[in-house]
């Protein structure tokens, strides 16, 4: 209808020259045409709200249902109005969700589709585009609302009961419960608060002296802290096998976190790898706890998490973590391979007082010759190639 | 889901093991058909409705072609014309939509209309006696047998050429329409189907210009609206009065043009709906909620709301432009000096008490003179016959503003839609002012309607809380619940006692203060104590709490008000 307004400025002129009223009734109708189906579209195309309800966290093999609610807030009708949304290729295939209907005034529309939960990773729904026209072709037009709603799928958990350990780890202990870990009369030092930390435990002169809240840190009684370390630098994986490897990483350290938090332990997490909600370079440091919530903490983290060549070298991460672990606590380490920088690492790690359990996942090198050098070293070595052999511990 | 006026239209999970796309492809299945009109609906659309529009469309066409003709030919077969064409028509759009259907080899094809054009021919030749009457028919019967050639004279090989025209026409604006809904071909879904390979090795990919098609739809629709404007025009106005700037009115040309531009529209709107439907099943697009029949509801409300508006708009003018502007402009100066006169006025009558006030009565009222003379309001325009003097120039000047802005509205979307020169207007520095000053109207209209909104919303807001409260003030007791009742007796009989200096303490329970009460009103000891612990059965309780409850307690409430009064009263005459 491009000719449109060509026919409606000749209309005039012919009304003119003709100066018979009908025809400038007829150009006030063809104008109105126009002139309503641009304003009426405009108007009416704003005042539509759409909203998003889903759950955000979901479990791999999970179906989420996403509801979308359209509604007409203007008291025009809408002829026709087309729905995409956008989806993660990972999450439906096509990548998209479309629909088209008419929304007559005040009128709501609820649309739905489901998400199917296959694959580990944050994502973004949206954004939804609305879409409409007039009812003759002269004018589209376009909206984008609900721009990005975060979505998260966690890493998949192997239940795990059975993780035969030597009795000097604090796995050793498991079964007696014992809980006493920190004996509050030996005081070592303070360190900053952290989310978590009993107020009990606060140090309130030092924290007034410093102007920030200071935690007491007592010298452990016995230890049965464990801190996960995960290597995620692509370097250090296998170039054939990096993907699988990694995600394989990913779902140990959540199957053992899992682990712990049933055995009722504080489990904490290192990872080199990139939280897009911290940014690239800035490792994920999660001091060690306990409880369903702080689990829930480590797989949000574990969720998000993505492997990347630009993170810190996992040795630097050993150094940096083994700072914040209270002596005597299990540093659960899971890398690719362990070359002599991480031997280095974990041998450091042992002599400051630590455990040192190696997970590995991707190995170049002989494994058999990894565990001999490791066991030299008192240090238990693992092999997970694939997710099956983590049915050793179930 | 609430309300009437709520739908929902959720997308159902794939059988277990199915893909997402093919549940996606389930959707659009299911979803379809609720979108969609019923069969027998849409049968009726495409084979009843449609071809009725379109015929009656160029119908339109051929009436105005028929008001010229009668203007130089008195004999023109006006009627017969109309209806040749109009069945010619239907004729075109049918035998164009059979062909497509029978897939017809070209040497079949062409045999088809060879018959068809023969059998048009004959219509033509004895339509034309719809208009002749059956008489002339027989005569002409008669002369034939003796001259073939009489066959063929002038009017019926003008109309027959003309019926030809129409008639290719229903077939091109069939053809396009037809040519505009999804093919299987473009339906092929998958790159293994021999269909895809089929739509891959075909020109443009197999893809239909359907905005091709929809343009070619617009074009006869605007071409002939064309041709009837100008053959109307032609027809009724008299070349005398167009060379004077005349004008006349008819009725018939009216309804004419008025049916070709309403039907028009709406197969226009129809080739849109049936475009986007057919872009939409080829993107696997489901349709929800009976988009067809909504579309044909709004099509027709949008076309009748846009006519009502036209027909309220004053088509005509009697006053020029110019001298509309002029008496504009003389009435809005009187108003101004009429204004500034009155503040003036109202100035120095406040000066003038002033100075009087210090200088006393004035001696001598100076000069004498006549009072200053009020300027007459303009002249109303002469009225064009009996009525309101002024109604001419308001129609006037409404007419002149109304085309002013369609006009301008126009010639600005049309330069902006095309070159895109409007850029450098906007370098302009009087346009830039005057689109400055369109926005800071804008602004500031909006700031005001906001306020506006605001106090209006705050003032309902109050209304709203001052009936609250005055709903406490004349509030029923037959309206409460008996618990209520309990409540309020035992509440006002607080209320009293606090306003004889018996208040209760903000620490006492109910049972401390009834002791303390009754010190004050040992007459009503007893009701004060049933009306305590009825009010603690209604406050705490969760039994039920009944009429006869309420009643006991209303018996104690009186004789607690009495025992005050009586207090009130012996204070009264103590003091």
């Amino acid at each position: 209808m491009r000719n449109l307004l060509a026919f409606i400025l000749g209309l005039f002129v012919v009304a003119i020259l003709f100066r018979v009223d009908f025809f400038f009734y007829l150009l006030y109708f063809f104008f109105g045409i126009y002139f309503l189906s641009h304003i009426w579209l405009r108007r009416s195309v704003e005042r539509v709200t759409c909203e998003r309800e889903y759950q955000d966290r979901a479990f791999p093999g999970e179906k989420v249902s996403v509801t979308l609610n359209v509604r007409n807030r203007s008291l025009l009708p809408i002829p026709w109005l087309r729905v995409h949304d956008s989806v993660p290729i990972q999450l439906k295939a096509p990548s998209f969700f479309q629909s088209v209907s008419s929304l007559f005034p005040r009128e709501s529309l609820t649309l739905g589709y489901e998400l199917d939960c296959r694959r580990r990773g944050y994502y973004h729904l949206g954004p939804l585009i609305l879409s409409s026209g007039d009812l003759f072709g002269i004018r589209t037009y376009e909206r984008r609302t609900c721009v990005s709603s975060p979505f998260l799928v966690y890493p998949r958990v192997v239940p795990l009961s059975a993780m035969r350990l030597p009795a000097q780890t604090p796995f050793g202990e498991v079964p007696t419960r014992q809980r006493i870990f920190e004996d509050p009369s030996r005081m070592v030092g303070v360190r900053e608060y952290q989310s978590g930390d009993s107020l009990r435990h606060i140090h309130w002169k030092t924290s007034a002296a410093t102007g920030t809240l200071q935690t007491k840190r007592f010298e452990p009684a016995i230890s049965i802290e464990s801190q996960l370390l995960l290597d995620l630098n692509r370097d250090d994986y296998s170039a054939a096998r990096v993907e699988t490897a990694t995600e394989l990483a990913i779902v140990t350290a959540a199957s053992i976190a899992h682990y712990l938090t049933e055995k009722r332990q504080t489990v904490g997490l290192a990872c080199n790898g990139v939280d897009p909600l911290v940014g690239l370079g800035q490792p994920i440091v999660l001091p060690a706890r306990r409880g369903r919530e702080h689990l829930m903490t480590i797989l949000d983290a574990l969720a998000r998490v993505q492997s990347s060549r630009e993170v810190m070298a996992f040795p630097d991460l050993l150094r940096q973590s083994r700072l914040h672990m209270s002596w005597g606590g299990t540093g659960i380490i899971i890398a690719a391979d362990a070359d002599d920088a991480l031997f280095d690492g974990m041998v450091m790690m042992k002599r400051a007082g630590f455990h040192v359990m190696l997970i590995l996942v991707d190995p170049r090198t002989s494994y058999v010759a990894t565990r001999e050098r490791a066991k030299e070293v008192g240090i238990q070595t693992h092999l997970i190639w694939q997710e099956s052999d983590l049915d050793v511990w179930r | 889901m609430s309300g009437a006026n709520e739908r929902s239209d959720r997308a159902q999970p794939a059988p277990t093991g199915a893909d997402a796309s093919t549940m996606q492809g389930d959707v659009g299945e299911q979803a379809a058909p609720e979108g969609e009109m019923p069969a027998w609906a849409q049968t009726a659309i495409e084979e009843g409705i449609r071809p009725l529009a379109i015929a009656a469309m160029l119908t339109c066409i051929a009436v105005s072609i028929s008001g010229l003709a009668l203007e130089l030919a008195a004999t023109w077969p006006s009627v017969a014309f109309a209806v040749i064409v109009f069945l010619v028509s239907l004729e075109g759009y049918h035998s164009r939509r059979r062909i497509s259907r029978l897939r017809l080899t070209s040497e079949d094809r062409l045999r088809f209309h060879f018959v068809e054009v023969v059998v048009l021919l004959l219509l033509v030749r004895f339509g034309l006696y719809i208009s002749y009457g059956l008489r002339r028919l027989l005569d002409d019967l008669a002369a034939w047998t003796v001259n073939i050639g009489a066959f063929f004279d002038a009017t019926f090989i003008v109309v027959s050429l003309l019926a030809i025209g129409f008639w290719a026409l229903a077939k091109t604006v069939s053809q396009a329409i037809q040519e505009m809904e999804a093919t299987p071909i473009e339906r092929a879904p998958s790159t293994i189907d021999p269909g895809s390979y089929l739509r891959d090795t075909m020109p443009g990919r197999g893809r239909t210009d359907r905005q091709g098609l929809l343009n070619r739809i617009v074009g006869v629709f605007f071409w002939g609206g064309v041709v009837l404007l100008i053959l109307s025009g032609l027809g009724r106005v008299d070349v005398r009065q167009l060379v004077m700037l005349e004008h006349g009115r008819n009725s018939g040309v009216i309804v004419n043009a008025l049916i070709y531009f309403l039907l028009g529209f709406l197969i226009v709107s129809e080739a849109q709906y049936t475009i986007l439907k057919a872009n939409w099943e080829l993107q696997n697009i489901p349709l929800l909620g009976r988009l067809g029949r909504r579309w044909l509801y709004l099509v027709v409300g949008f076309l009748a709301l846009v006519g009502m508006v036209a027909a309220l708009l004053p088509a005509g003018y009697s006053v020029g432009i110019l001298e509309a502007l002029y008496t504009a402009t003389r009435w809005i100066v009187w108003v101004v000096v009429q204004l500034t006169f009155f503040v003036l006025f109202a100035i120095s009558w406040l000066l003038g008490s002033v100075m009087q006030l210090f200088m006393g009565e004035p001696t001598s009222m100076g000069p004498a003179g006549s009072a200053p003379r009020m300027v007459p309001p303009p002249e109303p325009v002469a009225a064009e016959g009996a009525g309101w003097a002024w109604w001419p120039l308001v129609r006037s000047l409404i007419f002149w503003l109304v085309l002013t802005g369609v006009i301008g509205y126009s010639l600005y979307h049309f330069v902006g839609d095309r070159w895109g020169a409007v850029r450098w207007l906007s370098g302009v520095r009087f346009l830039r002012w005057l689109r400055s000053l369109w926005g800071g109207l804008r602004r500031e209209a909006g700031r005001v309607a906001t306020r506006v909104r605001a106090e209006v919303a705050q003032r309902l807001a109050a209304r709203r809380a001052r009936g609250v409260a005055r709903a406490w003030r004349y509030f029923s007791l037959r309206g409460m619940s008996p618990r209520d009742r309990v409540r309020y007796f035992y509440l006002s009989v607080l209320h009293r006692s606090a306003r004889e200096g018996l208040g209760r303490p903000p620490a006492a329970t109910p049972l401390e203060y009834e002791a303390m009460l009754a010190q004050q009103l040992p007459e009503a000891d007893m009701d004060l104590h049933s009306l305590s612990e009825a009010f603690l059965e209604a406050r705490y309780s969760e039994h039920a709490i009944t009429q006869d409850d309420a009643e006991a307690a209303k018996g104690g409430w009186q004789r607690v008000r009495r025992a005050l009064a009586h207090l009130r009263r012996r204070r009264a005459e103590a003091s």
